[in-house]
C-alpha cells in the first residue's frame, strides 16, 4: 500500500480531466490517448465518454457499456447513456411517488412527468448527475486515481459545466421561498392542525438542500485548479480556433481551470507536394494559436498515416499527449 | 340523599352551562378578532406555496424552467397539491382583485 501511494505520488496528474472541443477535431482519440498514458504511469484511470455517438468503443476497439468495464491494466472505461440515466431517475421518482401518494394522482401526473423527461436539458442534467456521482463516489483515489471525461462538442459541454453555477442560485431562491411559505403555514396554522402538520420538517426543503449541496460540491471540484483541468482539442484551422477562443472565455467566466490546448492532426513537414499549400496555411494558424493562447500549455499531435484505432495506435500518441502534465 | 343528588346535578348543569358559554366566547373572540387575520396569513401562505410550485413546475404550464429535471425530485411530496394548484393557477382572473379581497377591500 505504502509503495503504491509512493509510486502514484511520483507521477503528476490531477483527479479530473476534461477534454472538449469542436466536433470532429479528434477529442475522443486525444482523451483515450491521455487516459492510456495515465494508466501507463501506474495510475488507475477511468475514461468516461458522454458523446451520444459513442466513438470511444470504436477507437479502443473494445465495446464499452453503461457500466464501468476494464480495458487494460489500470485502465477502465464507461460510456454514459443519457437516455438510460434519465429513465432510471424518472423510475426512481415514480416508485417513490407510489409509496407516498395514491395511484390515482400518480396516474394523472404521469403525463406531466413525461414532459419534463423529454424537455431540453434533461439529458444534460442526467449526464451531469452521473459525472458528479462518478467524481464523488469513485474518483479522487477511491476506486480511480484519475478520471478522464471525453465530453460532447463544445456548446453542450459548456452548458453542462455551467449548470451548477446557474442552478445553484435558482435553488437558493427556491429554498428561501419555501421556507417563507412554511413559516407562514406555521403562523396561519395556529387553529388548524392540518396546516400545522405541513409546517413540520418539510421534505421539500430537505431534498432541495440536498440538491444544493450536491451542486456546491461539484462546483468545488470543477473550480479547483489542483483537482480539475479542461483541455481543448483543436485543429490548426480557422473555425476551431475561433470556437476554442470563445469556449476558453466561457470557462474562465465560470471559474473552471483551462489546462491547455492540444493541436491535433498537424501535418508534418515532409508530407509531400500535395500538402504544400495546406502546410503554409497551417504555419499561419499555428502562429495565431501560439499568440492567442500564449499563457497556455500547447501540445501538438501530428497527423497520422491511418485513423487512430485500437490500443496500440492510441499508445503511439499517448506519449505526446501525456506531456501536457509536465 | 336525594337532595344531595339534585345539588350535584344542579352543580354539573351549572358547570356545563358555564363551559358552553366559555366555549362560545372563545370561538366568538377567534371568529371576530382572530380568524379573519389568521385567514389573511393562511391565504398568504397558500399564495407563497403556489409561487414555489410555479418555480418548480412552471414547465407543466409551458414556462421554460432550467431545472425542471431536478424539480421532479420534489414531485412525490407535492403531487397532492399538483392538480388543485394547476386549476387555481389557470383560473386566475385578476391578481389585484384577489389581493384586495384578502384585505377586505372588495
Amino acid at each position: 500500500m505504502g509503495e503504491e501511494t509512493e509510486r502514484n505520488s511520483a507521477v503528476k496528474y490531477r483527479p479530473f480531466t476534461f477534454f472538449g472541443g469542436k466536433g470532429g477535431t479528434g477529442k475522443t482519440s486525444c482523451a483515450a490517448a491521455y487516459a492510456y498514458s495515465l494508466s501507463q504511469r501506474a495510475c488507475r484511470t477511468l475514461l468516461v465518454s458522454t458523446d451520444p455517438a459513442h466513438s470511444t468503443s470504436d477507437i479502443l476497439g473494445l465495446p464499452l457499456s453503461a457500466e464501468v468495464s476494464r480495458v487494460a491494466e489500470n485502465f477502465w472505461g464507461i460510456e454514459i447513456d443519457a437516455g438510460l440515466e434519465a429513465k432510471r431517475y424518472i423510475t426512481s421518482i415514480q416508485d417513490k411517488m407510489l409509496s407516498i401518494v395514491s395511484p390515482v394522482i400518480v396516474d394523472e401526473i404521469k403525463r406531466q412527468m413525461e414532459i419534463a423527461y423529454t424537455s431540453p436539458g434533461a439529458e444534460e442534467a442526467a449526464i451531469f448527475d452521473k459525472f458528479v456521482e462518478l467524481m464523488d463516489e469513485q474518483g479522487a483515489g477511491k476506486r480511480f486515481d484519475a478520471i478522464v471525461f471525453d465530453t460532447a462538442p463544445t456548446g453542450h459541454t459548456l452548458r453542462l459545466l455551467s449548470l451548477p453555477e446557474i442552478l445553484g442560485s435558482w435553488i437558493e431562491s427556491l429554498i428561501a421561498k419555501r421556507q417563507q411559505a412554511v413559516s407562514l403555514f406555521k403562523m396561519g396554522g395556529r387553529f388548524d392542525p392540518e396546516m400545522q402538520k405541513r409546517a413540520e420538517d418539510d421534505p421539500v426543503i430537505e431534498s432541495l438542500t440536498l440538491r444544493r449541496d450536491r451542486f456546491e460540491k461539484s462546483r468545488r471540484y470543477l473550480t479547483d485548479p489542483s483537482a480539475c483541468a479542461f483541455f481543448f482539442v483543436l485543429n490548426a484551422e480557422k473555425m476551431p480556433i475561433l470556437e476554442t477562443g470563445r469556449a476558453v472565455e466561457m470557462l474562465q467566466k465560470y471559474g473552471i481551470p483551462v489546462g491547455g490546448l492540444i493541436v491535433n492532426r498537424v501535418i508534418p513537414e515532409d508530407a509531400g507536394a500535395f500538402f504544400e499549400p495546406r502546410l503554409a496555411a497551417q504555419g499561419e494558424y499555428l502562429k495565431v494559436i501560439r499568440e492567442r493562447f500564449a499563457h497556455m500549455k500547447i501540445a501538438t499531435v501530428p497527423l497520422l498515416r491511418t485513423d487512430v484505432q485500437g490500443l496500440e495506435q492510441v499508445g503511439k500518441i499517448a506519449n505526446i499527449i501525456g506531456e501536457i502534465d509536465s | 340523599m336525594s337532595g344531595m343528588e339534585t345539588k350535584q346535578a344542579k352543580e354539573s348543569v351549572f358547570w356545563q352551562k358555564l363551559r358552553s358559554v366559555g366555549e362560545w366566547l372563545w370561538w366568538f373572540v377567534i371568529g371576530t378578532f382572530m380568524d379573519k387575520r389568521v385567514a389573511a396569513i393562511r391565504k398568504e401562505a397558500w399564495d407563497m406555496n403556489d409561487n414555489v410550485m410555479l418555480l418548480l413546475f412552471g414547465d407543466f404550464l409551458g414556462l421554460p424552467n432550467p431545472m425542471s429535471y431536478y424539480a421532479l425530485e420534489m414531485l412525490p411530496y407535492l403531487a397532492e397539491d399538483m392538480i388543485p394548484w394547476q386549476r387555481r393557477i389557470m383560473n386566475r382572473q385578476s391578481i389585484v382583485a384577489e389581493k384586495a379581497a384578502q384585505y377586505d377591500f372588495t
